[in-house]
């Protein structure tokens, strides 16, 4: 099955079902995260650090990647659906805007793009939330949760780089 | 190196640069729409969402159950740190437990002659199943968990969700193998209760804050801080007298709803397998809907009907 992907798919594809395959376990992680006590309803956005690192260290995908991982995400972790891939589509267009991988030359660089992006998408989350329920949710929790994704992104940026690696020499096969 | 990454993932440049400022706009102005088919709650998305989370269910139940160990033993740590202070804390709610013993013996035997006196026809004890929840909310904006039984297991939407004998939200999807609670901390739930020292009615709703709050309150009453709130069971959806927390009085007019117990320690719930008297069990499962008739058929519907509902 695998050999057929390869073989048919042009690379562009290849590297995207890669994207949505790691997107899509790194969603069930983050789910499963928050049986942790301590992590209830806190659990560490991994989801967002994986797509900026993406974006950063690889490249950008196609919208509708984005949209997809969004929608995907929103039946798993979104009452309205459509909140997390709006957000994430008007995040991610904002950094292609500003032309992230170009900027982001040294590590202090990534990490303050990164948590502007970061803050834009809670925070367009969270108006969108405000706008239908007119209900502000625990904002305590909600910047608990910025902090700590924050705070994780040095130690996932290094997690992830074998994938940068593993991406990086398939192109050159 | 840095520019030759830069020059090899061109490629994927390529394919992201074919119309993306025309398919950025239409994806953006579908999200929208689809937030407004979400919100209309229409039976397709519905479907859609029950059956991914029927498929994905047994990994992240897979998942969630190292995670889970990984949460037990900081548990086991924490309890283990503060075993004496803990320890101390038991003996005097022991004490203060074997007064209530006491008391609530004499209320037992008490109730139980005057449930004689008024030939009190007994309620029915409302079955139940006990299943795992997979998972728990991962953010602020939605309170709902996994669980992973579904209408094989007799499960239902509506049915009545406990932990350790307190309710703690309602079924919202039912899928083959899991199933989705609705918390009560959730925006979108409202529960009827009353607060059982005065049986004063009222609504928890949830505002995805710690404490849900009470809306509807009638005007002028006085709620102690401390009172009792329990499922009325108005509207038939739930069970009346399921314990839910106590309140909470705050320096403003609101009155929050403490849960009797912590929704982050969930890790089996109950289901009650209850539903109103009047609807029909077997017919759902028969397939037994409501169907409206036929066009033709509607036209002569009321053809020849008296006022008494007799035909000529």
């Amino acid at each position: 099955m695998f050999e057929g992907i390869v073989r048919f798919l042009p690379f562009p594809f290849q590297a995207i079902l890669i994207q949505l395959f790691l997107s899509c376990v790194i969603i069930f992680f983050e789910i499963s995260l928050s049986k942790i006590y301590f992590l209830y309803e806190i659990s560490p956005l991994f989801l967002f650090i994986f797509i900026y690192f993406w974006i950063v260290e690889i490249n950008f995908s196609p919208y509708w990647v984005y949209f997809v991982i969004g929608l995907f995400c929103d039946l798993f972790f979104s009452s309205i659906l459509g909140l997390i891939s709006f957000s994430l589509l008007i995040s991610v267009g904002l950094l292609r805007f500003v032309n992230a991988p170009l900027i982001c030359t040294n590590f202090s660089r990534k990490l303050l793009i990164f948590t502007i992006f970061l803050l834009i998408l809670q925070s367009i989350q969270l108006l969108l939330f405000f706008i239908i329920y007119f209900q502000i949710p625990n904002f305590e929790k909600f910047l608990f949760q910025i902090l700590v994704t924050i705070m994780l992104y040095p130690i996932l940026n290094f997690c992830f780089n074998p994938i940068k690696l593993f991406i990086n020499n398939f192109l050159r096969q | 190196m840095k520019q030759q990454r830069k020059f090899e993932n061109k490629k994927i440049l390529s394919i992201g640069n074919i119309g993306q400022k025309s398919i950025y706009f239409g994806l953006i102005i579908s999200t929208v729409l689809i937030m407004l088919i979400g919100k209309a709650d229409l039976a397709i998305v519905n479907r859609i969402s029950i059956l991914l989370t029927d498929l994905s269910s047994p990994v992240i139940s897979t998942i969630s159950k190292q995670t889970q160990i990984i949460g037990d033993s900081f548990i086991f740590l924490k309890n283990t740190a503060s075993l004496r202070k803990e320890n101390r804390s038991l003996y005097e709610e022991n004490l203060k437990l074997k007064k209530f013993e006491i008391i609530s013996r004499i209320y037992e035997s008490e109730n139980l002659i005057l449930n004689n006196q008024l030939n009190l026809i007994p309620l029915k004890i409302p079955n139940f199943k006990t299943v795992r929840a997979i998972s728990a909310p991962g953010n602020v904006f939605s309170h709902s968990m996994l669980l992973n039984a579904g209408h094989v297991d007799g499960i239902e939407k509506g049915n009545a969700v406990l932990f350790n004998g307190i309710f703690i939200g309602q079924i919202l999807k039912v899928g083959k193998k899991s199933s989705r609670v609705l918390l009560i901390s959730d925006v979108n739930s409202k529960i009827p209760i009353v607060v059982s020292n005065n049986r004063i009615p009222s609504i928890l709703t949830g505002e995805n804050l710690v404490l849900p709050s009470l809306q509807f309150l009638p005007n002028n009453v006085k709620i102690d801080n401390g009172s009792i709130v329990q499922t009325s069971g108005h509207g038939g959806l739930l069970p009346a007298g399921l314990p839910i927390g106590f309140t909470v009085n705050s320096s403003t007019e609101k009155i929050y709803v403490r849960p009797a117990i912590d929704l982050n320690l969930i890790n089996y719930v109950q289901v009650l397998l209850w539903r109103a008297d009047g609807v029909r069990l077997s017919d759902k499962i028969n397939g037994n809907y409501f169907k409206p008739m036929n066009s033709e058929d509607n036209l002569n519907i009321f053809e020849g009907l008296t006022s008494r509902g007799n035909r000529n």
